[in-house]
C-alpha cells in the first residue's frame, strides 16, 4: 500500500493506481478486502474498455479494408515513382551549346572552314578597296621629260605648263585694261605738279 | 524421428528480417523486389498507423496522407533503421513527427485566415479542437453515433501531448516504456500524462462522477 493512499485516502487506492493496475495487469491486494475499491476498479475497467472499443471502432469505421487497400497501393505507387524517377529533358542553355552538342565532328569542321573563308574574303575586300582609292606620288620633271612622247606622235597639251599659260593669258588681258584706264600713280603725280605751280 | 519446427517469429523479429532484406535489395538496385518486400511491413502496420493518425489529427484525409508519407519516409530512410530496435517504435516516431508537422502547418494556415481562438484563460486553443470544418463527409456520417461523438469531443479537449499519450497507450495498447521510446519523453512523464488524460476524459464524459477522495469523504 502506498503512503499517500494511507494518509490521504484512508487506505483506499487512488484512481491513478487503479488505472495503472488495469494497464499493467497487476491487481492491488487491497481490492481483495475492500468492496468500495473493488467496485471502483470494476467501474474504471469498464469505462476504459468501453472507451478503447469506441476509439478503435471510430477509426476502423472510417478506414475500411477497401480504403486501406487503396492506401497501400497508393503507397507502393509513390515508392515506384521514387525508385524510377521520370526522365528530364535538358533545356538548351545557349545557341553555342546546341552547336557543340548537336553537330557531329565533320559538320563542325566544315562550318569552321566556311567561317575562315568568309574572314579571308572580307580581308581581301578591304585591301582591294584601299588600293582602288590610292594615288601614286607626284613624278619629277626629269621623269616627265623621259615620259614625254617622241616627235611624230600626236601633240598633247603639256599638263605641266597648262596652269602657267592660263595665268599668262589672264595677265595680258589685265594689262590691256590697265593701259586704257588712268592709273592712280599718274593721277597722284599730276595733282602734285599742279600744286607746285 | 520427428523434426522440431522452429518457433514462430514474433512481429518484431519478422519486421527486423524484412527491414534487413529491403536494405540489401535497395543496395543491390533490386528496387522492384525491395518494394514488394516492404509492402509486408505496410500491411502489418497500416491499421494501427491510421488509428494513431486519425485520433491525433481528427481528420480522415489528413490522417490518410500522414500515414502514406510516413511509410514513404521510412522506405527512403530504412538505411538509418537499427534492427536492434523495434520497427514499429521507429516507424511510429516518424508518423508522430509527420502528424505534428501537419498540425503546425494547419495552425499556420488558419492564422492567415482567422485569428487563433483563445480559451477563458487566454491560452491558445489546440487547433484540433476547432479544425477542420470541411462539412459532413461520408466518414463523418458514419461517425455520427452519439457516444463516439462525445468521446471525440472529449479527446479534442485534451492537450496535444495528453491526447497523443492516451492514444498510444490506450488505443494502440503500448506500454509506458514503448510510448516513452516513441515520443522521446521520460517514462514517468508518460504515466503522469496518461493518468491526467484519463481523469480529464472521465470528468468530461461523466461530469457527475466524483473523484475517489470526495466519494470517500461522503462515505465517511
Amino acid at each position: 500500500m502506498r503512503i499517500a493512499d494511507t494518509l490521504l485516502r484512508g487506505g483506499h487506492v487512488s484512481d491513478d493506481a487503479l488505472a495503472d493496475a488495469w494497464y499493467t495487469g497487476v491487481r492491488p491486494a487491497h481490492l481483495d478486502h475492500c468492496d468500495l475499491c473493488a467496485e471502483r476498479a470494476l467501474e474504471l475497467a469498464r469505462w476504459l474498455e468501453d472507451t478503447k472499443h469506441l476509439g478503435v471502432d471510430a477509426a476502423d469505421a472510417v478506414f475500411t479494408p477497401e480504403r486501406l487497400a487503396a492506401q497501400q497501393s497508393q503507397i507502393l505507387r509513390k515508392l515506384e515513382q521514387i525508385d524510377r524517377p521520370s526522365k528530364l529533358l535538358s533545356f538548351p542553355k545557349a545557341p553555342a551549346a546546341i552547336l557543340t552538342v548537336e553537330t557531329p565532328g565533320p559538320v563542325r569542321h566544315s562550318i569552321a572552314g566556311w567561317i575562315a573563308i568568309a574572314a579571308a574574303c572580307l580581308i581581301l575586300g578591304v585591301v582591294a578597296g584601299r588600293l582602288s582609292v590610292w594615288q601614286p606620288p607626284a613624278v619629277t620633271p626629269v621623269q616627265s621629260a623621259q615620259a614625254r612622247p617622241a616627235a611624230g606622235d600626236v601633240a598633247l597639251p603639256d599638263v605641266e605648263s597648262f596652269p602657267g599659260e592660263i595665268e599668262q593669258l589672264q595677265l595680258n588681258s589685265l594689262r590691256a585694261i590697265e593701259s586704257l584706264t588712268t592709273s592712280q600713280v599718274v593721277v597722284a603725280r599730276a595733282s602734285t605738279t599742279g600744286r607746285g605751280r | 524421428m520427428t523434426e522440431v519446427s522452429p518457433p514462430p517469429l514474433t512481429t518484431r523479429e519478422a519486421d527486423a528480417l524484412v527491414a534487413i532484406d529491403v536494405k540489401a535489395m535497395q543496395a543491390a538496385g533490386r528496387t522492384d523486389e525491395a518494394r514488394e518486400r516492404f509492402s509486408e511491413l505496410v500491411g502489418r502496420h497500416q491499421r494501427r498507423a491510421v488509428r494513431i493518425a486519425f485520433h491525433y489529427l481528427r481528420d480522415a484525409a489528413d490522417a490518410d496522407e500522414a500515414v502514406q508519407d510516413a511509410f514513404v519516409k521510412s522506405y527512403l530512410h530504412l538505411g538509418t533503421f537499427r534492427e536492434d530496435l523495434p520497427f514499429e517504435v521507429w516507424f511510429t516516431r516518424i508518423l508522430i513527427n509527420g502528424c505534428l508537422d501537419r498540425l503546425k502547418a494547419r495552425r499556420r494556415r488558419e492564422r492567415w485566415m482567422a485569428p487563433t481562438p483563445v480559451d477563458a484563460m487566454g491560452n491558445e486553443r489546440d487547433p484540433a479542437e476547432y479544425l477542420p470544418s470541411r462539412g459532413p463527409s461520408p466518414e463523418d456520417q458514419l461517425l455520427s453515433g452519439e457516444r463516439r461523438a462525445q468521446l471525440d469531443a472529449a479527446l479534442a479537449r485534451l492537450p496535444e501531448r495528453q491526447r497523443l499519450i492516451f492514444m498510444l497507450s490506450h488505443f494502440d495498447g503500448r506500454s509506458s516504456r514503448e510510448v516513452s521510446a516513441m515520443t522521446g519523453l521520460n517514462e514517468s512523464t508518460v504515466r503522469v500524462h496518461l493518468f491526467r488524460a484519463i481523469r480529464r476524459l472521465r470528468s468530461l464524459l461523466h461530469p457527475g462522477a466524483a473523484p475517489v477522495r470526495s466519494k470517500q469523504r461522503a462515505n465517511r
